[in-house]
């Protein structure tokens, strides 16, 4: 291969790689927004009665400036006193294609990972999983009904806690 | 203090840390304004937010990056134990291979009593110090002697600790989904495995 083909094919697959890194990270932040969106229609009966409220926030820390700008942290107030957050921590995470911190505000420590996962063989669908911890063996598909579950049982283990302090 | 003892005192610490942290918050939200002062960097917007009904959201918030940080700093503390003990074993087995080679190889006689081939060159031939400076080369030479998923978890950890340590970008390493309690179970299972054939 000559000099001048190896610069052509040099900066096809810079070209490539550029594009490729916007790809994934449209896709996250569409992802992110896709979820926001639904978890707010999941709990619209109770956000409309006033259970529940949600607030956006500025994330902390991003991998890369355009999360800044693009994705929030989502802040879901339960009863008007605790609240949970899912904070997005990118795409840039071994066996996902993205990564969601999901915590109880003030107990990050035992915070859970969302992980948005490509669908096998579909190129632009993807759905949400639970990843407790690495003995979890089966997949846990994250609903409405597994998020009402983890809620309940964050506040079962809160009301605990307090009733011991 | 043994191998194990060395990374089980550096998550000894790490707990201790999140304790002391844990107690520092609810100090706090109890509304001990001294310690607080000490503890938060005040400004006078904190100031304001720490009397207002806000505050407990807000002590939440930090404690909550704090623990992170101590986390993450203690994770990266407890692979650097790792490494450390990693590299004696590797340095003192190297040690010993390359005596076995050089004595053994001597030996090695033709028919005619000739030395073997290469003879003056025979300890060229295994790796050195320089060739597995980094973790990651280090990896390579554990390959065969962990179970592959304790392989492949290193493999995981090494990624990970390449991400923290390069500011949690996109193009350094990638995050896991390891928590610390993962991480300091998968090291001691690793040195456990390194330990069992010496």
């Amino acid at each position: 291969m000559g000099f001048k083909e190896k610069l052509v094919r040099l900066s096809e697959l810079d070209k490539y790689r550029a594009s490729h890194l916007t790809a994934v990270r449209d896709t996250w932040i569409r992802e992110m927004h896709r979820l926001y969106k639904e978890i707010e229609n999941w709990f619209s009966e109770y956000l409309e009665q006033g259970y529940m409220s949600v607030e956006y926030r500025e994330l902390q820390y991003a991998e890369c400036e355009d999360f800044f700008q693009d994705t929030r942290i989502m802040e879901l107030s339960l009863g008007g006193g605790v609240s949970v957050i899912l904070e997005p921590t990118g795409t840039n995470v071994i066996g996902a294609f993205g990564k969601t911190d999901l915590y109880l505000r003030g107990h990050k420590d035992k915070k859970i990972f969302l992980l948005l996962i490509r669908e096998e063989g579909e190129d632009e669908r993807f759905h949400w999983e639970v990843w407790k911890n690495r003995k979890q063996r089966e997949q846990i598909l994250f609903d409405k009904e597994i998020f009402e579950k983890i809620l309940d049982e964050w506040l079962e283990r809160l009301a605990k806690i307090q009733i011991n302090n | 203090m043994s191998a194990k003892e060395t990374v089980e005192e550096v998550f000894q610490m790490y707990e201790s840390l999140k304790e002391i942290s844990d107690d520092g918050k609810e100090k706090i939200r109890r509304g001990n304004q001294s310690f607080a002062r000490r503890i938060i960097p005040l400004s006078p917007k904190t100031e304001k937010i720490l009397r207002s009904k806000d505050k407990n959201d807000f002590i939440d918030d930090y404690f909550d990056t704090l623990n992170q940080k101590i986390a993450d700093h203690s994770v990266l503390d407890m692979i650097a134990t790792f490494e450390r003990i990693v590299f004696t074993r590797i340095v003192n087995t190297y040690g010993e291979i390359r005596n076995i080679v050089k004595d053994e190889y001597d030996k090695r006689r033709s028919k005619k009593n000739r030395p073997a081939p290469l003879y003056h060159s025979a300890t060229a031939f295994i790796k050195n110090r320089d060739d597995i400076r980094s973790l990651s080369g280090a990896r390579k030479i554990l390959e065969n002697q962990i179970s592959e998923e304790s392989f492949e978890n290193l493999d995981k950890i090494i990624a990970h600790r390449n991400w923290l340590s390069h500011g949690k970008r996109e193009d350094v390493g990638s995050d896991s989904k390891l928590k610390i309690e993962e991480v300091f179970n998968i090291l001691t299972k690793i040195i456990d495995e390194i330990q069992e054939d010496v």
